[in-house]
């Protein structure tokens, strides 16, 4: 039907189905700064401006926009210009990947249109119909207050809130120019005005659409499938199931070579191992004709006995999950064991018994999701020469590109993996899950092929958070002084093991890497069940080992009658120390780690103060006489991640001049919305002596940039940001050289300042100089450098993590009131986006101690694929939060820095556990800390 | 789903609805969005034209237009003041403010049973569903009725054109609710009513979310209070009926014991609180 509304202020006629919805018409029309994300109107990606109200278009029909007048993020601006409220986005730091940004513009231009003075709460209401995973939301929220002083026509100051929480030495404060300055992040502009930059914002000729169709059964095996009726549907190009697909064992994960064991996928299997795993998948002309192929293909289903329970799992009788004979490297499939990791040092049972005081206790975490707004999405094509290209939402294209070469057939040399901007990984987009059925689907029909997931998809046959059950045994004396730690865990790695190993060894590493003991133990059977499969999640393994080793600490420290932070003081590890568990783990040889910067001390006295810690410790500060149901409690926790994998992460980054002075940097590394690209360049500014927007950044193509492992473990500044500084440095000694020829001057003289070179008689050249010098005049050559690095470091990062919480004693309502996070994450090379990296990991984590899980019925099935269901923290919802940074600098990374990614994630389950301990006097042995595990608690202490 | 209907008149709109050879679903967005292909039916239909979407204040009652949306409730001052604000409350909590936008008091209605805190407060105001029946008419229906064991009774062709609360200067209401956090869907929740003078509380309601497999008027709760004084004593006596008329169901955001315990933590505060209400 033909439907006529005004889009961005010009009158639009077009054609549209009944079952389309006014998000598919819209991008239709260009407007691709809607965003296809959960199809329930839950998530607001999608959302529009319709007669000034802001609406969810992906549950609109289209046909209702009919005489409507619409406004997308698309008509706040033309060209280069930024909206009062796209400047002030891009200003604090409120667009981390980007992907939210547009509905949250949107919403921030409803409530600004009604109000001119909206208060806080007004903004989180308003910006609460927005789903964000990567900025905790009070960037955002800051963005729309600033945007509203912008719109009053007041003078704005420049943006300080970061500046204030960075405690700096103040003889650091000026020693760069770049580095430790709030830069706003160079991709912000073009996010803020919703320009098409992800994965699915092109058309393609003739581009196909691949959808997968996945298992009803959470353990089968196809005894036959036949796929005769959906291949004759006119308009369906290709089906592929374990008939037509080369069997090829693999691992999915996007880890370096070679992939940790056990390998024990194939492409498309004659057996189904979880509900939503994979059993054909289609290409057709449409999404509707695809969900028609695939209700008629017949699969011949022989549906075995199924497990879920982690213990139950390991017994003799259970059904085996894997008796397929090409898994390779499964430790003991017969127990449905994945892997078995065993790691000790000292005399364990004689320090126990030597110890005044063993406490023994069992902690269960459980699976929960990445939820990347942008679900996982891949357009595959052949280039003009017939040489794949695989544009794909991945933080790792280069093991992308190396997994899918002998899945697909086709030699590396001849598959080229682009990654655009995406909208969040979080470690869901460490893994490759689609690109090699979309790739088979372009290779057999010639066409490019678009493949996503659906909301539901992206719950069920993505990745997630492995589920734990962890024993912690501390042995003590009564002087505080760890003797013994064991700690014995069973990891749910759900239907494969990809990530089991890995994550499970960062579970360990973490849970027994932060304090002293005289002799130590870890073992870990990492399990299969026939649930989803658990990977990488922004964390990977710290925020289980780190909960649990947090809490028993905590509860040792209150049975011994001892301060919770001197006990942990006490026994922490200490600069020159090594971390001796470490020589033990390792992915493969054990790399002995030993602690540089640290930091600690600090990070607790200024998070002491923010939280107002020795004045609400007291009892009296628990009760409130007005609220007789209401009980008060604080908590912390501290925390060590690492900055990359020692000995096995690289980075690269190459170099050249241009004619203008102007530089062009290309990495592998993949900013996944973190602002990376931004540092990097940060980085190279810092070096060349020239502004950032002189670097023209371009990352992760793996034709055109270096090689880079990708984006996790906390590596990228670490790692890739050393390789670009030498790199830079390598372009530098290049610029002085030629510089040197022009001044005629020797070299170790010169001094590279604010874009030009400096003699010291005051003569100089500017760096267009030497760039036009030495394209086009004299000894003519390209100014250009490669480098690469990698280490044999990981410097831990140390960190401390604060709650204060109010619980309701009659209904085990838990409120967390306040956060506050202290971090020595090394020199701070951009103190916004860092900030918002601390920020959006503690709300992430907030939701994991409060809210998130995925849960199941028994038979497999997930009961709350949706946001709706699977609540992730909006934000009207979310508590005080304060971060600092307190940095001090690593001797090993660029420019002193360390990492912050991932330890924003690790302390606020057991902090928050922690303080309803102190609240309640009741320990929840169990994530997350719903009101029913609380006031269970507190029944059972009646 | 192939038709797309508009109408702009009620004759037209009710001509559409009673053609035998067509299901057309009018477009009543509930605050929990379904799918587009979630709407049973074989054709949809567009009300906007209709003007079903004012607020009118009587002497005696306030009329809800059917497609009077949950944000409009939310924000709407008038309605803010009137019953202790519970049912601005109700509709602010129900979803995020883009789908109150969009969702509606009819859409309620036809999706009354998650989430229920919006049904709830029609329920304990006595509220009536005005319906267009296929000839015409309107007719009136107590929304307990409508609303049988939580599933929407609408005939065939028929409309819902407003839902009608009475409107008593004595009637006080407290919501309360338990969640995970503060804009999770509750596991439990409740909502009361009283007309209250200083010594009686008169028409008490008690309605109830999560404690049974739908939202419910805990009819025996009521009757244990009503036209009593409000005493604490008299409070306890009608705790112990609650049991009585709770039937949960376990699910994944919370079990039947809890349920069962919560029901009854709610109705004790709530009646508290409008105790305190009544005498200070």
């Amino acid at each position: 039907m033909e439907i006529n509304f005004t889009l961005n202020g010009k009158k639009i006629t077009c054609e549209a189905e009944t079952t389309d919805t006014l998000l598919d018409v819209l991008r239709y029309q260009g407007c691709y700064s809607i965003k296809r994300s959960c199809y329930t109107g839950e998530c607001g990606n999608c959302a529009i401006l319709m007669d000034g109200k802001l609406l969810p278009s992906c549950v609109l029909p289209a046909p209702q926009a009919e005489g409507h007048h619409i406004l997308t993020v698309e008509g706040l601006s033309e060209g280069q210009d930024l909206h009062p409220i796209q400047k002030a986005f891009v200003e604090t730091g409120a667009v981390q990947c980007g992907f939210c940004t547009p509905g949250m513009i949107l919403a921030a231009k409803a409530l600004l249109d009604r109000t001119k003075y909206p208060s806080l709460d007004e903004a989180k209401d308003a910006l609460g119909a927005i789903l964000c995973r990567c900025t905790g939301y009070y960037q955002p929220l800051e963005a729309v207050m600033r945007a509203a002083a912008y719109l009053r026509g007041e003078t704005v100051p420049p943006y300080t809130r970061p500046d204030d929480a960075v405690i700096m030495d103040p003889k650091d404060a000026d020693r760069f120019r770049w580095i430790g300055k709030s830069v706003n992040k160079l991709d912000a502009p073009k996010m803020a005005k919703g320009k098409p930059v992800y994965v699915d914002d092109i058309e393609l000729p003739g581009m196909l659409h691949g959808m997968l169709m996945t298992s009803p059964y959470a353990h089968a095996r196809i005894r036959d499938i036949d796929t005769s009726e959906a291949e004759a549907l006119p308009g369906v190009h290709c089906v592929l199931t374990y008939k037509n697909v080369k069997r090829q064992i693999y691992a999915s994960g996007g880890q370096t070579y070679p992939n940790p064991k056990p390998w024990d996928q194939v492409c498309l299997d004659n057996k189904v191992r979880f509900v939503g795993d994979r059993v054909a998948a289609v290409a057709a002309d449409s999404v509707d004709l695809c969900m028609k192929a695939i209700s008629l293909i017949k699969v011949d289903w022989e549906v075995l006995p199924a497990v879920f329970d982690m213990e139950e799992t390991m017994k003799d009788g259970a059904p085996v999950i894997h008796d397929e004979p090409d898994a390779y490297g499964v430790a003991d499939a017969a127990h449905n064991k994945a892997f078995v990791i065993d790691a000790a040092y000292g005399n364990l049972q004689k320090d126990f018994e030597e110890s005044d005081l063993v406490v023994e206790r069992v902690y269960h975490t459980q699976q929960v999701q990445q939820t990347p707004l942008e679900p996982h999405i891949v357009i595959t094509y052949l280039d003009e020469d017939d040489r794949l290209v695989v544009r794909t939402s991945t933080q790792v294209p280069f093991h992308v590109r190396r997994i899918i070469s002998p899945l697909i057939d086709v030699p590396v040399k001849n598959i080229r993996v682009i990654k655009p901007r995406i909208g969040g990984g979080f470690g869901a987009k460490q893994e490759v899950l689609l690109e090699d059925l979309c790739s088979l689907l372009t290779i057999r029909t010639g066409r490019p092929v678009r493949f996503y997931f659906s909301r539901k998809d992206e719950f069920q046959s993505s990745r997630s958070r492995h589920s734990d059950q962890i024993r912690f045994k501390v042995g003590v004396m009564k002087s505080g002084r760890i003797k013994a730690i064991e700690m014995d865990m069973i990891e749910n790695t759900g239907a494969y093991g990809v990530h089991g190993f890995t994550v499970c060894n960062v579970t360990g590493t973490r849970g027994l890497s932060t304090y002293r003991a005289d002799s130590m133990r870890f073992h870990a059977d990492i399990v299969y069940t026939n649930l989803p499969v658990p990977g990488a999640f922004r964390g990977y393994g710290g925020p289980q080992g780190i909960y649990a080793v947090e809490c028993i600490m905590d509860e040792v420290a209150e049975k011994l009658k001892m301060d919770p932070i001197k006990f942990r003081m006490k026994n922490v590890v200490r600069p020159g120390e090594s971390i001796k568990i470490m020589d033990k783990l390792a992915e493969f040889d054990p790399v002995p780690q030993k602690v540089n910067s640290f930091g600690l001390e600090e990070c607790i006295e200024q998070g002491k103060k923010a939280i107002d810690w020795d004045r609400k410790r007291h009892k009296q500060f628990h009760i409130d006489p007005l609220r007789p149901n209401i009980r008060k409690g604080m908590g912390m926790a501290i925390m060590m991640h690492g900055s990359g994998i020692a000995g096995i992460d690289m980075g690269a980054a190459f170099m050249k001049i241009n004619d203008d002075g102007s530089f062009n940097l290309q990495m592998g590394a993949t900013d996944l919305g973190t602002g990376s690209d931004t540092i990097l360049a940060q980085i190279a500014a810092e070096v060349l002596q020239i502004p950032v927007n002189k670097i023209i950044v371009y990352s992760s193509d793996t034709d055109f940039t270096p090689f880079d492992v990708g984006a996790y473990a906390s590596s990228t500044t670490y790692i890739s940001g050393m390789a670009v500084k030498k790199c830079a440095e390598k372009v530098k000694e290049q610029v002085l050289d030629r510089a040197s020829a022009m001044l005629k001057q020797p070299i170790d003289v010169l001094i590279l300042k604010d874009e030009k070179v400096f003699a010291p008689d005051g003569s100089s050249v500017t760096m267009e100089e030497i760039a036009l010098n030495s394209l086009h005049r004299t000894n003519q050559q390209q100014i250009a450098a490669t480098a690469s690095h990698f280490s044999p470091e990981c410097p831990p990062v140390f960190a401390v993590e604060f709650a204060e919480v109010e619980v309701d004693i009659e209904t085990g309502q838990l409120n967390v009131e306040k956060l506050v996070m202290a971090v020595n994450p090394g020199t701070v090379i951009n103190p916004v986006t860092a900030i918002g990296q601390l920020e959006g990991g503690q709300a992430t984590a907030l939701g994991y101690a409060v809210c998130e899980e995925m849960c199941y019925d028994g038979k497999g099935n997930m009961l709350n694929p949706r946001f709706g269901d699977y609540h992730i923290l909006q934000a009207d919802e979310m508590p005080e939060m304060v971060s600092i940074i307190i940095p001090q600098g690593e001797a090993t990374g660029p420019f002193g820095a360390k990492a912050l990614a991932e330890i924003p994630t690790d302390g606020v389950a057991p902090a928050v556990a922690n303080a309803v301990a102190d609240a309640t006097g009741t320990r929840i042995y169990s994530l997350p800390i719903l009101p029913e595990k609380v006031w269970k608690a507190l029944q059972l202490k009646k | 789903m192939t038709v797309f209907y508009r109408p702009d008149t009620i004759k037209k709109t009710l001509k559409i609805l009673g053609n035998p050879d067509q299901n057309c679903v009018p477009l009543y967005y509930p605050p929990r969005a379904k799918h587009i292909s979630q709407w049973d039916g074989d054709a949809l239909m567009d009300l906007s034209a209709l003007n079903f979407d004012a607020i009118k204040i009587r002497k005696t009652e306030i009329l809800f237009g059917s497609l009077v949306s949950l944000e409009t409730i939310a924000k709407s001052d008038d309605i803010r003041s009137l019953w202790n604000g519970v049912l601005s409350e109700a509709a602010k909590i129900s979803t995020t403010n883009a789908m109150r936008n969009l969702s509606t008091i009819g859409g309620v209605l036809m999706n009354p049973l998650f989430p229920a805190e919006v049904v709830l407060v029609l329920l304990v105001l006595d509220a009536k569903v005005v319906l267009l029946q296929n000839n015409g008419k309107e007719i009136r229906v107590p929304v307990e009725e409508f609303l049988q064991d939580g599933y929407p009774v609408l005939q065939k062709g028929c409309l819902i054109k407003e839902v009608s609360i009475p409107l008593n200067s004595r009637t006080r209401c407290v919501f309360d609710r338990v969640a995970c956090t503060k804009s999770n869907a509750s596991i439990v929740s409740l909502v009361i009513r009283g007309d209250l003078t200083q010594k009686k509380a008169y028409h008490l309601r008690v309605a109830v979310f999560g404690a049974n497999s739908f939202p419910k008027r805990y009819h025996q709760v009521e009757s244990a209070l009503e036209n009593d004084l409000i005493t604490v004593q008299g409070i306890q006596q009608c705790c112990k009926k609650i049991s009585e008329e709770t039937a949960p169901v376990s699910d994944f955001r919370a079990g039947a014991e809890y349920r069962t315990a919560m029901a009854e933590v709610l109705i004790r505060r709530s009646l508290l609180a409008l105790r305190k209400m009544a005498v200070g």
